[in-house]
């Protein structure tokens, strides 16, 4: 591929899914402007990974997965652990309004992480698997869990 | 299918996503462009030094097995020249240019 190949294949792939991918690093774990860094060099780190492929669903969970390893590695600079299991900034850090405040603030951080996935970015468990790096089983369980009890939330059947 | 919890997620993220900053492809696209200079300038220094080590390790084992101390000379001297040269091809620093060729 030449370099005017690769610029407008990239430029492409980075309009279409830029602001969602903001919208995870930011959901999931980091101050807006963090997000703004990690999302931008998650691009970069795909745009040179060795086979990184132009198939829309695979080369997006691919940039996740990146985007999933940048923000843990943030994290772990920053004295934390793992984005599975620490607990996301202070709310008040977060852009916007949050509909699902209430139910978010009660589900444990690995819950809130894989319902993002799976709901909002619409992935399936094996690319869950994939971008988190847990067993697909596990995702499996672990995701019908939480789906239930961010269902109670919502509708307020558990207080 | 209306499934509350689904449209929740969906609404936030779209809600979020019309607030993420605005895009900058030029920006990146300089960033990826440094990278991959870099990792070419890193292939570079590495397919020098990779000969230059073999040949003046072989200089170094022709010496010591003995009955090669002919050879081990102008293989010494042409490693050396090589890892010499080789030097030059480390990437540069900003500014550092300037001064290596003041130098010459």
């Amino acid at each position: 591929m030449t370099d005017a190949e690769l610029r407008e294949r990239l430029s492409l792939f980075y309009a279409e899914h830029w602001r969602k991918l903001w919208a995870y690093v930011a959901r999931i774990g980091s101050d807006p402007a963090t997000a703004e860094d990690i999302a931008q060099e998650s691009f970069a780190r795909w745009s040179l990974s060795p086979a990184p492929g132009w198939e829309d669903r695979r080369a997006r969970a691919y940039l996740y997965a990146i985007a999933h390893r940048a923000l843990s590695d943030h994290r772990r600079r920053s004295r934390r652990e793992s984005v599975l299991e620490e607990d996301s900034p202070d709310p008040a850090q977060r852009p916007g309004d949050f509909p699902l405040a209430r139910v978010w603030s009660r589900l444990k951080p690995r819950d809130r992480h894989l319902l993002w996935l799976a709901y909002a970015e619409e992935f399936s468990h094996e690319e869950i698997a994939a971008i988190t790096g847990l067993g697909a089983a596990s995702v499996k369980v672990v995701l019908s869990r939480a789906r239930e009890k961010a269902r109670a939330l919502l509708t307020g059947e558990t207080e | 299918m209306n499934d509350p919890l689904i449209s929740a997620f969906r609404s936030e993220r779209d809600t979020l996503a019309e607030l993420a900053p605005v895009d900058d492809f030029p920006a990146l696209w300089r960033n990826v462009g440094a990278r991959r200079e870099r990792r070419l300038q890193g292939l570079l220094v590495l397919a020098a030094a990779v000969p230059t080590i073999l040949l003046f390790l072989g200089g170094v084992a022709s010496l010591l097995l003995g009955g090669g101390a002919m050879s081990a000379v102008p293989l010494l001297a042409v490693g050396f020249w090589l890892v010499v040269g080789g030097v030059d091809l480390a990437p540069l620093r900003a500014g550092e240019g300037h001064s290596r060729e003041a130098a010459r």
